[in-house]
């Protein structure tokens, strides 16, 4: 072969272009289908005189059969572009629009561009696979036990298989080939394929079958995946990965009688999905599919011998989640938040029920050789990261915070890190604490039972005292207390935003919701952090630090204007692009949180010196309203108005340049009066309803 | 014979009278299902010759001609699918009108098949 030459960028823009006229062709497909087969129904068994008789082909059919070779072609086009990039090292951002490059022709790894001849190649590929595959794929543990030979063996299959599907790695992008290969192999095969991946896994950890991760589980699982997302896998291929029972099938004799063999069988089956899904990528709801059936329905701890594949320590230290099914599956979790989303919404919430955390990590330990202490902290973090993504990133890059399946979902989550069972680890619970941000305003009204005064709950059926369990739960760990406090002041902010209008008019009444909802937050946040015992100095750091570092993405969070803020993405769109969306936000926050702590610690004497609530935020206080005030045109421009008409002598160095900036706005005499007295009502409120003393214990 | 109270009645008149029972409202929707991808497949047929010479500009090599070679293929069958489609819109068209002429004429037939019935039958009361 000899060289090519292209600008990549031309050919992603073609891409995308093409694509975006074949998703208007794709509706029109089912369209076409049910317009022409209706009137064929309504015109069969008619006799019709001449010239009314009509013959319809199959028209649609072949609309059906152009625009899916239009979407393989369009799509090739783009993998020729990636891998031009890729053959380069280059990132797409990182190219101009006629940046060309040149590589060898060997170095560009797509399929064909024309479906048919994809397709023909995916029937050859899965004949030769069908060829070479046994009736089974699974070693007898019996046999493993006491017949070495069975497992070199089977492990003679590898160097076989590994170079068929190093062939057809060339369609690592082709969702068309690897459904036709997948679906031409049919339940049976791709059952003794999967099989293969643990059994093959057993072989490498005893040096039998080197490079079988690469080589085998990778190509295999990028197929599966493929082929999963295509949407036109056979329901009966996918179902053959998840059929754990090998009692009636060659391989596992023995299973009908013996349990115990019947447990190791299926233990073999749990790690090959385990590999699996971990290897490759499925569409989200498969994801979550193999997730809760790993989770759920898989040993809790392998037996002894262990039958697990890719166990050993050489492996594991480059795949650490692998050290244990659940760590994989959660972890897969965390690479698709809808998957993530989907997973936590199965079976009426009982995946929320996870909170506990530490799944797996005795498993992962003993793999590991290190003690499940060690190891559960970063099983922790990955199920934190998996809530994180499926319960408040997924909604968000989709629009669909408030969404009655999301806050049902939410509401539940309250609910279950509240029960009486749930003792969370610090990052879920600094998790969870996030993940309720948006819904801040919901859990102060929970709080304050619904006052008919107040705006509705968006929270389906949570009560006060559910409110009151989550906070004691979320609150025993710091930066979760941390995050409650800059919910609570970007909630006095938000409501102080909404009251602009009605402080600028001087209405004594003007924070009237605000203060309602502000002080039923704060007060079940006290009465949490009482709870769960934590110090009074502890108290006030979280109280004051959330004032000190809360941000605007947060205030937007709280406020709900994060929903406008954020560009929706499609639903079934990558799921990477998804969490990207919402990076910037969420990024943000975190940021915010993992510095607050440090940037805004509060030296000892500064929180003993504060026991009055204007001791700890009364200047903070007067900021959010002066930026409340400033934020709303319309007021800001009142304030202008009266200090214009009322000769202040602010007022022309303030409007010099014809321009009002933020600070210049609280030179203005009307507005500092404005700020003063509204922010000392607003920390008046807070003091007479909850006294420092009474909230946090005293000094 | 008994005259009809409430026509239509059809299974009163002869069977050449009766309206042809042919599907329009099916028809109709196929008709502008057809049309709407024509129209559609040529918008985009037409914008397509722009789109390939952004992606063959510079491109060079074996995929590029095996770009060409699909492309070239696939560019004719969407064509032949559009000119398909308008036919068969046609097609379904001449059909509904030619039923509707039909059922034009067999009513005018039905009109006059009742007026004489009618007559006759007042006819014979009179006598």
């Amino acid at each position: 072969m000899g060289t090519s030459s292209a600008k990549p960028a031309k050919l992603l823009a073609y891409r995308d272009a093409g694509i975006a006229q074949v998703e208007k062709w794709e509706p029109e497909v089912a369209n076409l289908s049910t317009a022409l087969g209706g009137l064929r129904d309504a015109l069969a068994g008619l006799d019709l005189p001449e010239g009314c008789e009509l013959s319809i082909l199959f028209e649609e059919v072949w609309f059906d059969t152009l625009t899916r070779n239009q979407r393989h072609l369009d799509e090739w086009v783009g993998d020729v572009g990636d891998e031009f990039l890729r053959a380069s090292g280059r990132a797409r951002d990182d190219i101009g629009p006629d940046d060309s490059f040149t590589v060898d022709d060997a170095a560009i790894v797509v399929g064909f561009a024309d479906r048919d001849r994809a397709e023909r190649q995916a029937a050859d590929d899965a004949a030769a696979l069908a060829r070479i595959l046994g009736p089974t794929g699974l070693i007898n543990p019996y046999e493993l036990a006491n017949d070495p030979d069975k497992l070199d063996e089977m492990a003679r299959l590898y160097p076989e298989l590994r170079d068929i599907l190093a062939r057809s790695a060339r369609f690592h992008a082709d969702e068309d080939y690897a459904v036709a290969l997948v679906n031409a192999l049919g339940p049976t095969n791709v059952r003794t394929l999967a099989d293969l991946a643990n059994t093959f896994g057993i072989a490498a950890d005893r040096g039998k079958a080197d490079g079988a991760w690469d080589g085998y589980v990778v190509p295999l699982a990028t197929l599966l995946g493929n082929a999963d997302r295509s949407g036109r896998l056979d329901d009966s291929v996918r179902d053959a990965l998840f059929d754990m029972d090998a009692g009636d099938e060659q391989g596992g004799e023995g299973a009908d009688h013996n349990f115990i063999i019947k447990d190791q069988l299926a233990d073999m089956r749990y790690r090959s999905l385990t590999l699996l899904l971990a290897a490759g990528t499925f569409s989200p709801e498969t994801t979550a599919r193999m997730a809760d059936t790993i989770i759920h329905d898989g040993p809790l701890a392998p037996s002894f011998y262990d039958y697990s594949g890719f166990t050993n320590y050489q492996f594991l230290a480059d795949h650490r989640p692998l050290a244990a099914n659940e760590w994989a599956a959660l972890d897969a979790l965390t690479r698709d938040d809808h998957a993530a989303n989907i997973f936590y919404g199965l079976h009426d919430g009982r995946n929320l029920y996870l909170l506990n955390g530490g799944l797996g990590a005795d498993t992962a330990a003993r793999r590991l050789g290190v003690s499940p202490g060690d190891v559960a902290g970063d099983i922790d973090r990955t199920l934190a990261d998996s809530l994180t993504g499926g319960l408040q990133n997924y909604p968000l890059a989709t629009g669909t915070v408030y969404s009655p399946e999301t806050t049902r979902l939410i509401a539940h989550l309250v609910e279950a890190a509240g029960d009486d069972y749930v003792d969370a680890p610090d990052a879920v619970r600094r998790a969870l604490a996030q993940i309720s941000t948006p819904y801040t305003r919901d859990l102060a009204v929970a709080a304050e039972g619904y006052d008919r005064y107040l705006p509705d709950g968006r929270l389906p059926g949570l009560s006060g005292d559910e409110v009151d369990k989550f906070f004691r739960e979320v609150s025993e760990s710091k930066e979760a207390r941390l995050v409650l406090g800059q919910n609570a002041a970007a909630l006095v902010s938000t409501e102080i935003g909404e009251s602009a209008r009605d402080i600028a008019a001087s209405d004594p009444n003007a924070f009237g919701q605000g203060s309602t909802l502000a002080t039923a937050y704060y007060r079940e946040l006290g009465e949490a952090w009482d709870h769960v015992q934590v110090d009074r100095l502890a108290q006030r750091e979280a109280l004051v630090a959330g004032w000190r570092s809360f941000t605007d993405p947060v205030v937007d969070l709280v406020s709900g204007k994060i929903v406008e803020k954020i560009p929706v993405v499609n639903a079934a769109a990558d799921l990477p692009l998804a969490k990207n969306v919402v990076d910037g936000i969420t990024g943000t926050i975190k940021d915010s949180i993992n510095s607050a702590v440090y940037d805004h610690a509060i030296p000892r004497p500064e929180l003993e010196s504060m026991t009055t609530w204007r001791d700890a935020i009364e200047d903070d206080v007067e900021h959010a309203v002066a930026k409340g005030l400033y934020d709303d045109p319309a007021t800001r421009q009142h304030f202008l108005d009266r200090a214009a008409a009322g000769g202040d002598p602010a007022y022309a160095s303030v409007m010099a340049d014809g321009q009002v900036t933020f600070d210049e706005f609280g030179r203005l005499g009307g507005v500092s009066d404005a700020v003063l007295t509204q922010s000392h009502r607003i920390v008046d409120g807070f003091q007479s309803d909850m006294a420092f003393d009474k909230m946090f214990g005293g000094g | 014979m008994s005259v009809p109270k409430d026509p239509p009645d059809y299974g009163y008149y002869p069977e050449r009278m009766r309206p042809v029972p042919f599907p329009t409202a099916s028809a109709q929707a196929a008709i502008a299902v057809c049309d709407r991808i024509a129209a559609l497949l040529e918008s985009d047929l037409g914008a397509r010759p722009g789109l390939v010479a952004g992606a063959r500009d510079g491109w060079e090599g074996a995929y590029r001609v095996e770009f060409d070679e699909t492309w070239r293929i696939q560019e004719v069958r969407l064509a032949g699918l559009k000119e398909d489609l308008r036919r068969l819109s046609g097609q379904i068209t001449t059909a509904v009108n030619n039923a509707a002429a039909i059922n034009g004429q067999r009513a005018t037939a039905r009109a006059n098949y009742l007026a004489e019935q009618q007559s006759e039958t007042s006819g014979a009361g009179a006598n």
